[in-house]
């Protein structure tokens, strides 16, 4: 049984530039309360940045069923995932793959840090990774 | 005479181009959001792999020594701090200014030589999360004086 996954990266301002959703078995509603959990364990994941130097944070927080992952740039991009299954391995790949995809977007003169993600190409590369890792969308 | 890199030559070129029109300040800005471009992403992919930074002073220290190293091809000569978010670099032969002569009669083109450099310390910054003022001091070519004020959110 495939867990459902939704990812958000939020910048370094806070302000989320990108969520996707693998696996999503439910209704709409699903997506605004994922965005929400997602937002609302920033600040735990921001006191765990301060006990450690890894970037790979693990898991943060749960709500009820949900489990929270994160990952923290040295850059101070933060990619969450939400999801309902725990799998730390296939978490930790995507997210040191959509970090190698996330840099080069970074060193894209078209790129304004901390900006709207506008590049077509980055967004299709982060489905690709989920479904690699995550199964079917 | 030491020999300089490509893009050295070509930033002693640019620093003094003639093309920025007469205004100062515009041709000063414009330097610095190149540096600022070009610092944050030099900083992204130099910090890719290492771990994240803990605090403010081992920032610093980093942009003091490896920065300064893959810039400016030496380490900067001394660290100072407030510790309340004032920090001084200097350094006693500054790369970009060792093409003047030292002496009184440049220094007040020296501005325009650092303004990339001081744009690529406030990207260098940025990219590890700090957001700071960068300014710089030159009394005697070729050493400068670099004063970063760490804005607090």
């Amino acid at each position: 049984m495939t867990g459902s996954y939704y990812f958000a990266l939020v910048g370094g301002s806070d302000r989320p530039l990108l969520e996707t959703e693998f696996n999503q078995r439910r209704e709409k509603e699903q997506r605004h309360l994922c965005q929400l959990i997602a937002h609302a364990s920033l600040d735990l994941l921001e006191a765990r940045a301060r006990a450690t130097s890894q970037c790979f944070l693990k898991s943060v927080d749960r709500f009820n069923e949900w489990h929270i992952s994160a990952y923290l740039t040295p850059g101070g991009a933060k990619f969450i995932m939400v999801h309902d299954q725990i799998n730390e391995d296939a978490v930790r790949n995507f997210f040191q793959d959509v970090n190698d995809i996330w840099l080069r977007l970074r060193l894209n003169p078209f790129y304004n840090p901390d900006g709207e993600i506008k590049n077509k190409s980055f967004l299709l590369r982060v489905r690709a990774i989920g479904q690699r890792y995550f199964g079917s969308a | 005479m030491e020999s300089y890199t490509l893009f050295e030559y070509f930033h002693n070129e640019l620093a003094n181009w003639k093309g920025f029109g007469a205004d100062k300040d515009e041709h000063i800005s414009i330097l610095e959001d190149i540096g600022y471009k070009v610092g944050i992403s030099l900083c992204e992919n130099m910090c890719k792999d290492r771990p994240r930074f803990k605090e403010e002073v081992d920032v610093l220290r980093f942009l003091c020594r490896d920065f300064w190293e893959l810039c400016f091809r030496r380490s900067a000569n001394s660290l100072k701090t407030d510790n309340a978010g004032t920090y001084v670099i200097q350094d006693s032969e500054f790369r970009t200014l060792t093409a003047l002569s030292s002496g009184k009669q440049f220094l007040t083109d020296a501005p325009k030589f650092l303004a990339y450099p001081c744009g690529l310390l406030r990207g260098a910054l940025f990219a590890l999360t700090l957001n700071a003022h960068v300014t710089v001091e030159v009394t005697q070519i070729p050493a400068a004086k670099f004063k970063i004020d760490i804005l607090r959110k």
